[in-house]
């Protein structure tokens, strides 16, 4: 997968609390990536095999319709984790705050 | 003083009505719109439809705006690899398609997701594809999982006399 800012970011919000589930919107603005570029990054993810995603029960959603969630796979925490200490030494992610890689 | 009353009321509820339709009715129809560029059993026309609805209200239109150009570059592309799979292997008349398209909050499930779903991971860590999948050759040079036809099912094979 192609290293861009919209990875970094996206990994920085998922990588800030690894064992919780994550949800569309929160993670868009989480990591100040537009919703429009994360889906894919989020799909692409997916058929890495570093995330698992699922479905809100109908008590959670309380009325509303369920929300698909994101979670990371030991996989996706390990790459992740990886990405994110590459991109430290990476110029162009300079002006990103890394600190949680 | 009537008249001015007159005149902010009317302007009132002509600007409530208009920012109801842009914030509220207007992106929720351009979405269902522009969800019927993905595959009918793709995730993600009920997961937008889902995150719409947790969207700010004033954050909507832009919000909605942001998905058209995923839903051209990404959508149209998916649907038309689908139907391309779906003329070879026709799912709809197989049987393990019918049971298996739909979760269990019935919710569609395509072919890829199925085998996640209910694919086994060996004690030796290899993952195996359900029974009943076959993979064919997808014409950009891969392959793709689908949903067999129903002369492929086992039953059938188990009926069919050895030497037909």
């Amino acid at each position: 997968m192609r290293t861009t800012h919209a990875l970094v970011q996206l990994a920085l919000a998922l990588m800030s609390a690894p064992q919780e589930r994550h949800w569309g919107y929160e993670l868009s603005k989480t990591s100040g990536v537009r919703s429009g570029a994360m889906y894919p990054r989020l799909r692409q993810m997916l058929d890495e095999g570093w995330l698992v995603d699922g479905w809100e029960t109908s008590e959670e959603a309380g009325g509303r319709p369920a929300r698909r969630y994101y979670r990371l796979t030991e996989d996706g925490q390990r790459e992740l984790g990886a990405l994110l200490r590459r991109a430290e030494s990476d110029s162009r992610f300079s002006g990103l705050d890394l600190r949680m890689a | 003083m009537g008249e001015v009353l007159q005149d902010v009321v009317t302007c009132g509820i002509g600007t409530i009505m208009v920012t109801a339709l842009l914030c509220g009715l207007f992106p929720r129809l351009v979405l269902r719109l522009l969800l019927l560029a993905y595959p009918s059993e793709d995730p993600r026309r009920p997961e937008l439809l889902a995150e719409l609805s947790r969207v700010p209200y004033r954050e909507r239109l832009i919000w909605v705006a942001d998905q058209i150009p995923t839903a051209l570059m990404d959508g149209i592309p998916e649907r038309v690899r689908a139907r391309r799979v779906r003329r070879v292997a026709k799912p709809e008349d197989s049987d393990l398609a019918m049971e298996a398209s739909l979760d269990s909050v019935s919710r569609p499930l395509s072919p890829i997701m199925y085998i996640k779903a209910h694919g086994t991971l060996t004690e030796d860590g290899k993952f195996v594809i359900p029974q009943g999948m076959i993979r064919v050759a997808a014409k950009d040079g891969g392959s793709t999982w689908i949903f067999p036809p129903p002369a492929f099912s086992p039953e059938w094979w188990a009926l069919r006399p050895p030497h037909e």
